[in-house]
């Protein structure tokens, strides 16, 4: 049965094509234009994967609502922002409310394709035991692939897709430096420096909840970051 | 010329009030002059009126006023208050210009001179003998006086009556008649001191007014001590004259007294004749205490207004040449009838004027004397010396209440104005934001209106600065969508199987058209979010040397194409930064200089201390850059390369390095090396408490 993906999207041409690009991926496709709908919609039955933009018509914040109420009724749906609003306020915001990756629009449908997969695959990897192949452990760090979860020293860190990918773009070669183009490419996203760098920080800053200590994450000046071999 | 200068000089205009002080004081002094005038006048009158139709207070003898003119001179005996000591010696007696009569003739010189007073109905009469030989009364020769001798001639009942007086030696001396004796006289009444003095010698006399007559002759009779020979007579009078002898003028007792009442302290009262005898005189006090000035202001002030009132030109008082008499206009328009006024300067205190005044006085319609009123101008003057005095500082308390206060009112005037124009020149931050606190007036006038219009059309600026601001941001979040319709189509019609080489180049197009609006929209929100994003890094103490070596490594790979120089002689170079932001700015720098550096040029990456800071400097080889856009590099959104180019620049990197500079509270500049070949981008950090090690 092919999945199910809700798309919430109050401008009909976007979403009318994302809706034939997935659906000519396989999956299933359904379109709500504002809140009302969508929450009427989920009350019967939940989409596999949700798709949201933050400002739906007149409601400028209907976005992150439908996410808190999505969130609450369930931990593990993917929920993915894809919306034009790209300032760190309502990024951090965003994924504060529990979004497992916020994507901005100009994003191409290859790159959200992969999050998709890799998101569903996820909610598979949750559902099955885990499997040793999937682990990669570096030091301290524990990736999880299929899962795509995170731990340091044996506490989870949440990350969102896009962090977790530049996070395994890293570790997976200690001590090698990789450029922004390089971990752009890795983590399926075009992105300016700056928001390389704003992901850099959170990411450190995640794992520095975790564990103060943290400094595993290094930046080669002038040529992009490096896992620390430690 | 700052405000407060400006109104200093037009304050200077209250100077104008001094000016008019003196103006009033004039004014003063004139009036005051005239009222004087006219209170003399008035006192001349009163006395006037008094002694009107009382001829014989003036005239002890009335035939005095109606005789004519005498060729003669007159005896004039001054009234005196002091006793006389009949001593024969002239000391006691005032010094004044005596009457004088030379010999005529040259041969052996001859002179006598007089002085007469009179008091308490006596006459006392001092005669100083010029004589080379003196030749006394000898008895032996004969028993009528033969050696020198005065004769003295009185007018009794219409007869001359001769009195001679000489001596055998010096001392005690009594008249003699010389003529036929007229019952009621006695000789021995007219006695006196003979003394020989220096010259030849003094003779003084006393006798009874009454003896007199009204009219006193006199002559001295030289003796040559040869007999036969013609003596010299020198006096009033020749000895074969039978003419009544001249007039004796004296001050009437009763004339005196009915004009004592009105002395005053400090003026003095004359009654003058018809011959201009100075016929009675009420001067009480002495002169000096008259017209001494006041003592009760300071001279400085009076000598100031004395300067200032002092515009006449005035002559002094002039003087008889006879003793005894007054001349002077207003005595001769007195004696004429009219009652006048004058004025004179003072031959003692030039700044200083007398005023006099006369009134005729009548006696039967006929004008028999005058009465002269005499006052210092000092009398009013200390008057308006207190005026003045006040004047002064009254006008120089308000100068100095007008001058302080208006250049206190100019002060705050200036104040506001300043403080106006700072809050006006500091609403604009560097960085070309507005600042929202602009002081806005509530005072209601036209400053305050300023202040609030200008603060009114700052916030107006500030808004549209505020939606400039946000235009590209509220721009790039409204451009996404439709761009994000066209992507996401275009991905669509890619994905259509059946398409055309034709399809296909559009599509390239399409795309490619798409990539790049995309990413100016990037670059756009890039823009916006520069400042939070800087303002979000944390900055640490750290060594810029390992960090510099560190990115030039990086650099070498990167810029091979040209020739990098790193230039590092230090070995510690600490400070307190970001380093992330200063490796963008580093980048910006090198991506600056790459840029317009020709192929295989140097780039030098240099480190050096220099007043406590640390600058890093990236020096090209290449064209330098127009001079008026030194200044103007670092604003967003300005550029100096040429278009055309193939990647969007949006001028956005330099502005960047600025933004990173106001972070570090460094200094960024850029400028032209000296000999024109090349570009320098430097950033000068602070070191932090550690001295820079070199």
């Amino acid at each position: 049965m092919p999945h199910h993906i809700a798309i919430v999207e109050d401008e009909p041409a976007i979403a009318a094509n994302y809706r034939d690009a997935l659906e000519r991926q396989g999956f299933r496709v359904s379109l709500y234009a504002d809140r009302a709908s969508a929450t009427n919609a989920f009350a019967t039955k939940l989409p596999d994967l949700a798709i949201i933009d933050v400002g739906l018509g007149s409601d400028v914040e209907g976005g992150f609502e439908l996410c808190r109420e999505l969130r609450s009724r369930s931990a593990e749906l993917p929920i993915v922002f894809l919306t034009a609003r790209d300032s760190e306020l309502d990024i951090i915001s965003g994924l504060r409310l529990g979004a497992d990756d916020y994507l901005t629009k100009d994003i191409s449908q290859v790159q959200m394709l992969a999050r998709i997969v890799a998101l569903l695959r996820r909610v598979q990897a949750f559902r099955s035991p885990i499997e040793k192949d999937h682990l990669i452990t570096h030091g301290q760090l524990c990736l999880n692939l299929e899962r795509m979860t995170t731990s340091w020293r044996d506490l989870s860190v949440d990350l969102t897709v896009t962090e977790f990918w530049i996070v395994h773009a890293l570790a997976r070669h200690p001590g090698h430096v990789k450029n922004r183009q390089q971990l752009m490419d890795c983590a399926n996203v075009v992105l300016d420096d700056n928001t390389i760098t704003s992901h850099i920080k959170r990411i450190r800053r995640k794992f520095q909840t975790a564990d103060p200590e943290f400094s595993a994450v290094e930046t080669a000046y002038g040529l992009g970051y490096r896992w620390s071999g430690l | 010329m700052s405000l407060r200068r400006q109104l200093l000089v037009v304050s200077l205009l209250l100077l104008s009030l001094p000016w008019a002080g003196c103006q009033f004081v004039r004014e003063m002094e004139g009036a005051l002059r005239h009222g004087q005038e006219q209170s003399l006048q008035a006192t001349t009158q009163a006395v006037a009126a008094v002694l009107n139709n009382k001829p014989q207070m003036i005239y002890p003898n009335l035939d005095r006023l109606s005789a004519p003119l005498d060729e003669r001179t007159s005896v004039y005996a001054s009234a005196r208050q002091e006793p006389v000591i009949v001593d024969g010696y002239a000391d006691g007696w005032e010094e004044h210009k005596p009457y004088r009569y030379d010999s005529e003739d040259g041969a052996t010189p001859l002179s006598v001179s007089y002085q007469a007073v009179t008091r308490g109905g006596k006459l006392y009469l001092l005669f100083r003998v010029s004589d080379a030989k003196v030749i006394y009364h000898n008895q032996g020769l004969s028993p009528e006086p033969n050696g020198d001798r005065l004769i003295i001639r009185t007018w009794q009942n219409n007869r001359r009556q001769d009195y001679v007086i000489a001596t055998a030696a010096p001392g005690s001396v009594r008249a003699k008649f010389a003529s036929p004796i007229d019952p009621g006289t006695r000789a021995s009444s007219i006695r006196g001191q003979w003394q020989d003095s220096e010259l030849g010698y003094t003779l003084e006399l006393e006798m009874p007014l009454w003896a007199t007559g009204d009219r006193l002759g006199f002559y001295i009779i030289n003796a040559t001590g040869t007999a036969g020979e013609k003596f010299e007579t020198l006096g009033n009078i020749t000895p074969l004259e039978t003419a009544a002898p001249p007039w004796l003028i004296y001050t009437p007792q009763d004339l005196q007294k009915t004009i004592s009442p009105f002395g005053h302290s400090n003026r003095a009262l004359e009654v003058i004749d018809k011959q201009h005898w100075l016929i009675a005189n009420l001067t009480t006090g002495t002169s000096r205490e008259i017209r001494a000035p006041s003592e009760e202001t300071f001279w400085l002030v009076q000598a100031l207004y004395r300067s200032i009132l002092a515009k006449d030109i005035l002559e002094e008082r002039p003087t008889s040449a006879i003793f005894g008499q007054s001349a002077g206009i207003e005595i001769d328009r007195a004696l004429a009838g009219h009652g006048a006024n004058q004025r004179y300067r003072d031959s003692d205190y030039s700044n200083q004027t007398i005023l006099t005044a006369t009134s005729p006085i009548f006696s039967n319609g006929e004008v028999v004397a005058a009465v002269l009123i005499r006052q210092s101008s000092e009398e009013y003057l200390s008057l308006t010396d207190q005026a003045f005095n006040r004047l002064l500082g009254y006008s120089l308390a308000a100068i100095g209440i007008g001058i302080f206060g208006l250049l206190a009112y100019a002060s705050i005037l200036s104040w506001r104005i300043r403080s106006l124009s700072l809050a006006a020149s500091n609403a604009m931050r560097t960085d070309g934001a507005l600042e929202d606190n602009f002081p806005r007036s509530r005072i209601p006038d036209e400053l305050g209106e300023l202040s609030r219009s200008y603060a009114d059309l700052l916030d107006k600026l500030r808004q549209y600065h505020d939606y400039l601001r946000t235009l590209s941001r509220k721009l790039s979040h409204e451009l996404r969508t439709p761009i994000a319709v066209i992507q996401t189509s275009l991905e669509n019609f890619e994905q259509h199987r059946n398409k055309s080489a034709e399809d296909e180049i559009y599509l390239s197009r399409a795309k490619g058209g798409l990539a790049r609006l995309a990413k100016i929209l990037n670059s756009m929100s890039e823009a916006n979010g520069l400042e939070e994003s800087i303002r979000s890094n944390s900055k640490i103490e750290l060594d810029l040397c390992p960090l510099l070596r560190e990115v030039f490594d990086a650099y070498k790979t990167v810029y091979a194409q040209h020739k990098l120089i790193l230039d590092c002689e230090a070995e510690q170079a600490m400070t307190v930064a970001a380093p992330e932001l200063l490796v963008q700015a580093l980048d910006k720098f090198m991506d600056n200089a790459a840029s317009f550096c020709p192929a295989g040029g140097d780039i030098t990456l240099q480190l050096k201390a220099q007043d406590k800071e640390w600058i890093i400097a990236v020096t090209n080889e290449g064209p330098p850059l127009p001079e008026d856009m030194q200044g103007q590099l670092f604003n967003s959104m300005v550029s100096v390369r040429e278009k055309g180019a193939d990647s969007v620049h949006l001028g956005l990197g330099l502005h960047i390095v600025s933004l990173i500079a106001d972070f570090h509270e460094g200094q960024v500049q850029i400028q032209n090396l000296d000999d024109g070949n090349g570009v320098r981008c430097s950033l000068a950090l602070k070191a932090s408490s550690e001295t820079p090690s070199v």
